[in-house]
């Protein structure tokens, strides 16, 4: 769509800036941890609006369902029963794309316009441009997109960014009974997170905290945990989650390191026979030869 | 607990009659019963007067720890029970553990197992165990196991979790398996059994409530 | 062109099927790989049929490559060990580069550099192969950090042999003579003589 173009901030593999004039609020999307019952509605509701429904699994002994995410659930609970101190605790976690503000996999991605970031924030993929290689999976700190088995393109939570552009919540917050999902500008999200931090707080969960991890910029989708200082207890949220070195030199430094030196091989070897002239094989060993023949 | 604050009723709560009711008018506060008064104990009830605690009628106590030498009050003698039930009623020694059965979140009743969605969120039947029973049977999470009660089995996946504990029951060692509710032969959802091929035929004296929520069975892992 | 039948033969049929075979994936490879590598070089994937066919058949004709690479490895491994003259040869190959090549020892089939691009290549293709199983995601899935390892190798690796085939090919093109023995099979007596001298002598039997 024409206008949505001058929405983007960040195209993949594109080399050149995408149109910038246009000047939107980052928008964010808040999990409070603490509030969450683990109901799944929002993962109903994505299936709903998406208009995506994964295989029945079958049940792993866990309540985690599906066990994972896939090309068709891209958002799902990730229970963990903690018991400290004799105390325990349902950490449920709501697992998805965390819209970085430096997506790795949008590093990652050799498609020019398959990995889109806009001015508000919205990291989606563009799968018409996607060519299913699975760079992105290895750029995001997170794990988070997966590669269809049907149609060999990646997918993961586009933080409803067709609700979004037309002023609505995305599915999971409309849906979410407790109002454990809130949406707003990235600003009035952080604020609110400050009040729950601080009624945590008061009810004993000194280390309660806002998790908007900056090793990659910031993100667009943030929590609300009751242990902000151990986060690797909500099943596997990283502590200092950046983009892996691996990926920046990779798709960084590498790039025109390894151009340029191509490009000076290919352009030594036709100065070197310009300025050397070919090898030929010397007239008397061919004089030779001939005469060897004669006899 | 409200008073009277000269003008009207205020405090905790919210009068159930018309607030600015003076003391002296009369008017009674407790509008569902014809004295208009609260009541300590119910006149028109199967039993009483006073609320008393029974056992189940499958329990894994030998007795009422209330009414430990009155073997007739050790459940409820005024439960609709009829000729034939309580012979299917099984004993503590061969059905150890209590089974309480309840609802998930994410189905309602049998008929959300035909909803593609509600299948996906849960999608096969579990019941589940503490960590110490799951020790003492051999059994892991994720291990198919058959729970029986004295009127039939069922066959479900073992979640384990920390949620349920063993309970100290008058110095006896109380084991609960949790057993939901909503699968069946039929639907999107994996084939399971029916909950309540287990549970015993018993209605509450009043109201005829099953007794759904405390019964024994064994499991053991298949 | 004429053919000499006292030319000398220097590779097979099957031999020169082979190396062609694995120059054609090489360059279809290099080509498709530097589409994904760098955004200039995206246009590229037009080549197979756009950025899908490029992303499926690139790991395919990866695994051709690698096949046909090793039948060349074992039928020339025993030809190319390093030997005291080979690393004299590589001490002096600025002379030979210079143009100056009249004063190099004497050499076998294959002379220091070859040898050196010999293994130089069979290391490259080895370590594309097992990192280019790393990256293939159609059929794989490893843990995350060893396909970032395997992305990092895969490239780096592949940039590097894009240049050391510059070489190889330049080599071939500069030296006259020598493409021949690639495409037809033989070489002249007098080529023989002049680069592969200890080779002229074991082929003919004369000094």
């Amino acid at each position: 769509m024409a206008l949505q173009s001058l929405d983007i901030a960040r195209r993949s593999a594109t080399t050149t800036p995408a149109p910038g004039v246009r000047q939107t609020t980052e928008v964010a999307k808040l999990i409070d941890v603490s509030t969450c019952i683990g109901c799944k509605a929002c993962q109903a509701a994505c299936m709903e609006w998406n208009d995506i429904r994964d295989e029945v699994g079958s049940c792993s002994g866990v309540f985690d369902n599906p066990v994972d995410l896939t090309a068709k659930s891209w958002t799902v609970m990730r229970f963990a029963e903690v018991e400290e101190k004799g105390k325990l605790e349902w950490l449920i976690r709501k697992d998805g794309c965390m819209h970085c503000a430096d997506p790795g996999c949008l590093k990652a991605c050799p498609a020019p316009g398959a990995i889109i970031q806009y001015a508000n924030g919205i990291v989606d993929f563009h799968q018409e441009n996607c060519i299913g290689c699975g760079y992105c999976v290895t750029g995001c700190p997170f794990n988070i997109p997966r590669i269809s088995q049907e149609d060999n393109k990646a997918y993961k939570c586009t933080l409803c960014s067709d609700r979004v552009a037309i002023g609505q919540a995305p599915a999971c917050a409309k849906a979410c009974p407790t109002g454990a999902i809130q949406f707003g500008s990235k600003e009035q999200m952080t604020d609110y997170a400050a009040k729950r931090v601080g009624d945590l707080k008061s009810r004993g969960y000194d280390k309660a905290g806002l998790y908007d991890p900056q090793g990659v910029g910031g993100t667009h989708v943030m929590y609300v945990l009751h242990h902000a200082d151990r986060p690797e207890l909500y099943r596997g949220l990283p502590g200092n989650p950046s983009i892996s070195p691996l990926v920046s030199l990779w798709k960084g430094f590498a790039k025109p390191l390894a151009s340029v030196a191509m490009a000076a091989v290919a352009l030594g070897s036709l100065f070197h026979f310009v300025m050397k002239g070919p090898n030929e094989v010397s007239k008397e060993l061919e004089d030779e030869m001939e005469k060897e023949d004669a006899q | 607990m409200i008073k009277w604050l000269g003008d009207k009723w205020g405090g905790n709560d919210v009068p159930d009659m018309r607030p600015d009711a003076a003391p002296d008018e009369g008017v009674m506060p407790f509008i569902m019963t014809p004295e208009g008064v609260a009541r300590l104990f119910a006149p028109a009830l199967a039993e009483g007067p006073f609320p008393e605690h029974y056992e189940p009628f499958e329990t894994p106590l030998d007795k009422n720890p209330f009414h430990p030498n009155n073997p007739k009050a050790t459940s409820n003698p005024a439960a609709r029970v009829y000729k034939g039930d309580m012979e299917a009623f099984g004993k503590a020694k061969d059905f150890p553990y209590v089974a309480t059965t309840y609802r998930l979140v994410e189905h309602f009743h049998y008929w959300t197992k035909h909803s593609k969605i509600n299948a996906v969120l849960q999608p096969e039947q579990f019941v589940e165990i503490s960590e110490d029973l799951a020790k003492e049977k051999g059994i892991a999470a994720g291990d198919r196991v058959k729970v029986k009660s004295n009127r039939g089995f069922i066959k479900a996946v073992a979640v384990v979790t920390k949620r349920i504990k063993a309970l100290d029951v008058d110095g006896k060692k109380v084991h609960t398996v949790g057993i939901p509710i909503h699968f069946g032969f039929k639907g999107v959802t994996k084939p399971g059994f029916i909950t309540n091929t287990l549970t015993p035929f018993v209605g509450d004296a009043n109201c005829q409530t099953p007794e759904f929520k405390a019964f024994l069975v064994n499991i053991e892992k298949i | 062109m004429i053919r000499n039948p006292k030319d000398l033969t220097r590779y097979n049929a099957q031999e020169r099927a082979n190396h062609w075979l694995v120059g054609i994936c090489f360059i279809l490879l290099a080509l498709s790989g530097l589409a994904f590598f760098h955004p200039a070089f995206f246009p590229l994937t037009q080549l197979f049929g756009g950025g899908v066919w490029a992303r499926i058949l690139h790991p395919f004709l990866g695994v051709v490559m690698a096949a046909a690479f090793l039948v060349m490895f074992f039928r020339f491994k025993s030809l190319n060990v390093m030997t005291a003259a080979d690393k004299e040869w590589l001490s002096r190959a600025g002379e030979m580069i210079d143009g100056n090549d009249h004063n190099m020892p004497e050499q076998g089939k294959y002379n220091g550099g070859q040898k050196a691009m010999f293994w130089a290549m069979s290391l490259c293709m080895l370590l594309l192969f097992v990192s280019g199983v790393f990256l293939w995601r159609a059929y794989f899935n490893l843990p995350v950090d060893v396909v970032r390892l395997g992305a990092v190798v895969h490239s780096a690796v592949a940039a590097f042999m894009i240049g050391v085939t510059f070489v190889h090919i330049y080599a071939a093109l500069w030296v006259r003579g020598t493409v021949r023995a690639m495409v037809y099979g033989t070489v002249t007596r007098a080529w023989a003589k002049q680069h592969h001298r200890a080779w002229y002598r074991q082929v003919t039997g004369k000094s």
